[in-house]
């Protein structure tokens, strides 16, 4: 199992969480939840991730702060960062993307299918592990 | 009058006079001549033939200056009217006469007379008139809530009303007379905005700029138009400075727009968690029961927190357009409270906060719009759970008397300042404390409950202390 790709998620919707959480452990990932924005700053600094998704809107420290910490002052360049967003149009997509190196952007409501596969592309896993059923914190 | 047949010219009547006494005077001079030849009288005769011409000269001289005495006393008149521009229609005299030349004369001077008194009257009506219209543009001009000031061609104030002294922050207005516009308008605004006035002044097009006070909205914003009384760009004339505040309008647009971006995150958010569930649901047929049920529970929630958004979006919308109507019917409170409570306090447990409810031993039935009132209850308790950080204490009571019926929601929260306070019920309205802020609303739960507990013929009061906890209590009567 040490071959397993480290996957954070930093969501402050336990709701929405949970089930990224239960799906991508069953797609064969290490996944660790974060409540918050803060809460997931102290984990990066302390782990190695492979690729953070993060939700935009949280509560206190949000996603683009959380990136723009995590490139910025913990000059951590080789995290891929998925981000997930309940805006709309208002939000400069193409220009978030490309000042904070996020990889994507998916708009709620998005397909869980399309965020999986998503993260197997980018960090290809060794092997399909088999499902993890733990939905538990 | 004098009739055209009888009038005789005064040639004629001097020449008539003349000729008649010339005949008369030949007639004397031939008969005494006759008289004199036959009585042998040379001497008396030569005598005579100089006494008579002569009396009849000086008797002629008198008889023409008495017929052109009026006359004479018009040309007099008429001569000193005609060089001296000074002299007036009132100084001409009329003549103590029958004679028909001074009778014309008289009623000459009498129509001019009665002329120049309807002139006069005409005149003082008109400048009544002008005064009074000016004395009432005037009043327009001062009662305009936009500011206004006439400048001259250098962009020196010449005129202002009020409203624009206000505008500036001025008391005075005539102090302001004379000083430059685009100073005085540049002293209040940003830098951005100062350029922007700048850039007004310069060109010689009518024009309308947006000025910022502040770079916060609520400070002011102002729409500052410029027109030229004259668009000849060579010739630089008078220009009137408008100058509007329009900060209400930008913050109605402004929270407009928050609503538009916090009401499509409210959807999207159970939205996504509807479709997360159901994908995983359709993929993974492997899922024990147990979680199958979980996951199944999940949805059924988020579904019906999409349809309590869209409810009160609805509820919104009639708001906004005043059309919101409450349909009263006889409530049992305590069962409508139990429902509430059921669906806040496991928001409130969640946050590990001490949640107290206290109700008075016997509630009365109320005459209430059952749906609404529970809408605006919800909103009042969702509220306190939600501004009250975890481990904080919520206490919900309810009171009644008589007439009245209190229901009073209490809470340890973050408070609301003394600033936010007067605002907190204003449509759309979101305090900017970072802490709000971070939580999702649309600006409009209390504004609903204030208008359901009005359309109810009651009231809400607040009291707040900022980091301290707030008090709300709704009032409404029984009947």
């Amino acid at each position: 199992m040490t071959d397993k790709k480290k996957i954070l998620i930093a969501e402050d919707s336990t709701v929405l969480g949970d089930v990224i959480r239960f799906n991508l452990q069953r797609s064969g990932f290490d996944v660790t939840l974060a409540r918050n924005g803060s809460i997931a700053l102290q984990l990066l600094s302390t782990e190695k991730f492979d690729c953070l998704v993060t939700d935009f809107e949280m509560p206190g420290m949000n996603g683009e702060d959380l990136c723009d910490h995590l490139r910025n002052v913990l000059n951590n360049h080789d995290i891929h960062i998925v981000m997930c967003s309940a805006k709309g149009m208002e939000l400069d997509r193409e220009g978030l993307k490309a000042r904070l190196r996020i990889e994507e952007i998916l708009f709620k409501p998005f397909s869980i299918r399309d965020l999986t596969s998503l993260l197997q592309k980018l960090v290809p896993t060794a092997q399909q592990n088999p499902p993890q059923l733990a939905l538990s914190t | 009058m004098i009739a055209a047949q009888s009038y005789r010219s005064l040639t004629q009547r001097l020449s008539e006079q003349y000729l008649l006494f010339g005949l008369a005077g030949l007639f004397c001079f031939t008969l005494t001549a006759v008289y004199l030849s036959w009585q042998g009288l040379f001497l008396t005769f030569s005598a005579a033939a100089v006494c008579v011409p002569l009396g009849l000269l000086l008797f002629g001289s008198f008889a023409v200056r008495r017929t052109s005495h009026w006359h004479e006393n018009i040309e007099r008149q008429l001569t000193q009217f005609a060089n001296n521009a000074n002299h007036s229609v009132a100084e001409l005299r009329p003549l103590p006469s029958v004679d028909p030349f001074a009778a014309g004369w008289n009623q000459l001077l009498a129509r001019v007379h009665e002329h120049s008194a309807w002139n006069g009257v005409e005149r003082r009506l008109s400048e009544a008139l002008h005064s009074q219209q000016a004395k009432q543009w005037e009043g327009v001009f001062q009662s305009l809530s936009e500011g206004i000031a006439i400048c001259g061609s250098d962009g020196k104030i010449i005129q202002l009303n009020r409203s624009f002294a206000t505008l500036v922050k001025k008391a005075e207005t005539k102090a302001l007379i004379g000083l430059y516009v685009t100073d005085l308008l540049s002293e209040h605004v940003d830098d951005a905005s100062r350029e922007r006035i700048a850039a007004l002044s310069a060109s010689h097009a009518t024009q309308v700029v947006e000025v910022n006070r502040s770079s916060d909205l609520s400070q002011g914003v102002w729409r500052v138009s410029r027109m030229m009384q004259s668009s000849d760009s060579s010739n630089p004339s008078d220009s009137i400075w408008t100058i509007r505040d329009i900060t209400q309008q930008k913050l109605a647009e402004k929270a407009r727009e928050q609503f538009v971006f916090t009401a499509t995150h409210e959807l999207r958010t159970p939205l996504a968690n509807i479709r997360a569930y159901a994908e995983t649901l359709s993929m993974a047929g492997d899922i024990p029961a147990e979680q199958q049920q979980e996951f199944y529970n999940t949805i059924n929630n988020e579904a019906t927190r999409l349809a309590r958004f869209v409810d009160e979006l609805l509820n919104i919308s009639q708001m906004e357009a005043g059309a919101i109507t409450i349909n009263k019917h006889e409530v049992q409170l305590d069962r409508l409270l139990d429902e509430i409570l059921a669906s806040q306090r496991p928001l409130s447990d969640e946050k590990n906060q001490s949640f107290d409810y206290s109700v008075a031993p016997k509630l009365p039935k109320i005459m209430a719009d059952k749906d609404k009132l529970a809408a605006a209850l919800t909103n009042l308790v969702g509220n306190a759970i939600k501004y009250t950080p975890e481990g904080g204490k919520v206490t919900v009571k309810v009171d009644a008397d008589a007439t009245r019926i209190l229901f009073t929601v209490e809470d340890s929260g973050i408070g609301i300042s003394a600033e936010d306070l007067p605002k907190l019920c204003s449509k759309f309205f979101r305090s900017s404390d970072t802490r709000v802020q971070a939580l999702v609303g649309s600006g409009l739960g209390l504004a609903f409950t204030q208008e359901v507990a009005r359309l109810h013929g009651g009231d809400i009061s607040i009291r707040s202390k900022l980091n301290q906890g707030s008090c709300f209590t709704l009032e409404l009567p029984i009947r």
